[in-house]
């Protein structure tokens, strides 16, 4: 009942929410037409390729020939981590400060209301906002790859498509609630959204930069820079890959897209993954519940 | 005083207290020094691979072996300046939205509505007290960098590297002052904080991420490991006039990447630090007047963001509502 209630309540305040909804467009704009823009690219290098074999200055293949017809993804795996992951951020944070800020949680805490399933309501209306919106982004990328290749993705394909979908759906899931629980504790509005993007940042550029010396640009870049390692000890490595989770991601969407036939799906990121999206959404509902009702500061 | 003056020493005043400087600073040095450590280890590695390759040729063949890998100290720091680019901004962004917020959420801004003094002044003086914040941290993020590359990347530094250094912070300084002068724009102009922290994080995602990302991927050499024209044998001369037949494309992605103000830094931070190849060891002078445009965008974009900050406060509205 109070699951119900908090659920149809949280989907109908962020569809009247205006603020997030310039992220939003943002992310759908950019993860749909991501396939034209790598289309685009591709287009141009073979044009490239085309005029260095016509003045004989080269006997390699096209590195582009037999490109899979997810290789136009690529961009939009970036996507999730840049634009995906701030917009999770936000409609997190921004519901839990919503009850703040309107000092609903007076009303609430003199009513017998379990916090725990409330919570769970409020992140599975979260939660149902991103499939919405990443179904979008899938069905506008299949209708364009379509449109691209002139045939449509084989059945192959479409699972990739869906799995991919499903990954990054839980990765911007389980971000929405750390975003959430930061709305829940923060002081000010401010400093629930900015500690969290702080520390995307240092999860995105950082964590990864230690462990392969990649400078920070190029990890934005599609295709991965080459590592020369940082002289880290395995072990050191080892214990702070798992924080490296847009890598793990990103090498997770490559593998499934078959985006870069040389990256195999790997149990350990698979598994860091997994954790993290666990620990994530668990994490959440226990700190958000505890701290229910805090103020915010003026 | 002049009041001016006041206003800026207010400024400051308020970041000290706030710590928001010492963060800032402790921040921005911090990634210098793990950039300078992982740009100098990976350097050593690659020393050592090329000793080991060196030892395992003849004495014959030693002639002809591939060149020894060369450190320019001053390339040591490029993910420093990255992290300049893009979390410096995202700060610099947050520094200029406390400078509105914090005075809005206090009621300070109707206090000093009603002294004797011009709302113009009020922004300019901000304006001012931004500028000295982000010398400030500058600065020591510039001794910071000396102090790393001499002791942890061991880089010898000529006095013209010191040079070099110092125009590219300066530029740093400018380029961040124009996210705070657009966090403060922003901030007074949206009555709501919320809204302002989300055009503020949406443009600098378009501007600092989004659009070099795309000006990335458009870039045919971005597309193989290692570049296409390497991967395909092609040497610099060749690769130039093959581009010259693809004008078009070229100018669509240069004309999207200057629209950042992020990507005019970099490609100046990247020409006077000399890494990006084509700029290294060349004088200052010719650094400069190839890169005329973007120092002069740079600046421009900023002049006009203070521009339209002032503007805005004209509207004494923006000053005087509460959150």
């Amino acid at each position: 009942m109070i699951f119900k209630a908090a659920f149809k309540h949280e989907l109908l305040s962020s569809f009247r929410s205006k603020s997030p909804q310039l992220v939003v467009g943002v992310f759908l704009v950019l993860t749909s037409i991501s396939s034209i823009i790598g289309w685009l690219t591709v287009r141009n290098v073979t044009k490239i390729y085309n005029d260095i074999v016509s003045q004989n200055l080269t006997t390699a293949p096209n590195p582009f020939i037999n490109v899979p017809s997810l290789y136009y993804m690529r961009d939009s795996v970036i996507y999730v981590v840049l634009i995906g992951s701030l917009m999770a951020i936000i409609l997190g944070a921004q519901a839990s400060l919503r009850d703040r800020k309107s000092n609903a949680s007076e009303l609430i805490k003199t009513r017998n209301v379990n916090l725990v399933h409330r919570i769970v309501g409020q992140l599975s209306a979260i939660a149902s906002i991103i499939v919405l919106l990443e179904i979008v982004a899938l069905l506008t990328s299949f209708i364009l790859i379509w449109v691209i290749q002139k045939t449509p993705l084989n059945i192959g394909g479409i699972y990739a498509l869906l799995g991919y979908g499903a990954v990054s759906v839980i990765l911007m899931i389980s971000i929405a609630a750390i975003g959430f629980a930061f709305g829940s504790i923060s002081k000010t509005e401010e400093s629930s959204l900015l500690y969290p993007i702080v520390g995307w940042a240092v999860i995105t550029f950082t964590i990864p930069q230690v462990i392969t010396s990649t400078h920070p640009v190029a990890l934005l870049n599609p295709t991965p820079a080459v590592a020369t390692g940082t002289g880290l000890a395995q072990s050191v490595i080892n214990g702070i890959s798992p924080l490296a989770v847009m890598e793990n991601f990103k090498a997770i969407a490559n593998a499934i897209l078959g985006i870069d036939k040389s990256i195999q799906l790997s149990l350990v990121d698979l598994f860091s993954f997994s954790l993290f999206a666990v620990i994530g959404v668990m994490a959440s509902v226990v700190i958000s519940s505890k701290t229910f009702g805090r103020n915010l500061d003026a | 005083m002049h009041r001016l003056l006041i206003i800026t020493k207010k400024e400051v005043q308020d970041a000290i207290r706030s710590k928001q400087a010492l963060a800032l600073i402790a921040f921005l040095s911090l990634s210098i020094l793990i950039s300078v450590w992982v740009a100098s280890t990976s350097f050593s590695i690659k020393m050592n691979e090329y000793n080991v390759y060196l030892a395992a040729l003849t004495p014959d063949m030693q002639a002809q072996a591939l060149a020894r890998p060369q450190l320019f100290p001053l390339t040591l720091i490029r993910s420093g300046i990255e992290y300049i680019e893009i979390l410096g901004a995202l700060f610099a962004f947050i520094i200029g939205f406390t400078s509105i917020s914090r005075e809005r959420s206090r009621g300070t801004s109707l206090c000093l509505l009603s002294r004797p003094i011009k709302k113009s002044e009020i922004l300019l003086g901000k304006t001012l007290g931004l500028f000295v914040i982000w010398t400030a941290v500058l600065a020591t993020i510039y001794l910071t960098s000396i102090t790393a590359i001499i002791g942890i990347g061991h880089g010898r530094l000529q006095v013209i590297d010191f040079v070099r250094l110092g125009i590219v912070f300066l530029f740093a300084d400018i380029y961040l002052l124009f996210w705070s002068l657009f966090a403060v724009a922003v901030t007074a102009r949206l009555k709501q904080f919320s809204s302002a922290i989300l055009v503020g994080i949406t443009s600098w995602l378009m501007v600092v991420l989004v659009i070099p990302q795309i000006g990335d991927t458009m870039d045919p050499d971005n597309q193989v490991p290692g570049g296409l024209f390497g991967s395909l044998g092609i040497v610099k001369a060749t690769e130039t006039s093959i581009l010259a037949h693809f004008h078009i494309f070229d100018v669509i992605r240069n004309g999207l990447e200057v629209t950042s103000i992020t990507k005019l830094f970099e490609r100046i931070a990247f020409a006077f630090l000399g890494i990006k190849d084509k700029y290294n060891q060349l004088p200052i002078s010719s650094v400069a007047k190839a890169l005329e445009s973007s120092l002069i965008a740079v600046i421009l974009l900023t002049v006009l963001v203070g521009i339209s900050t002032v503007l805005i406060s004209r509207n004494e509205e923006t000053l005087r509502r509460r959150n």
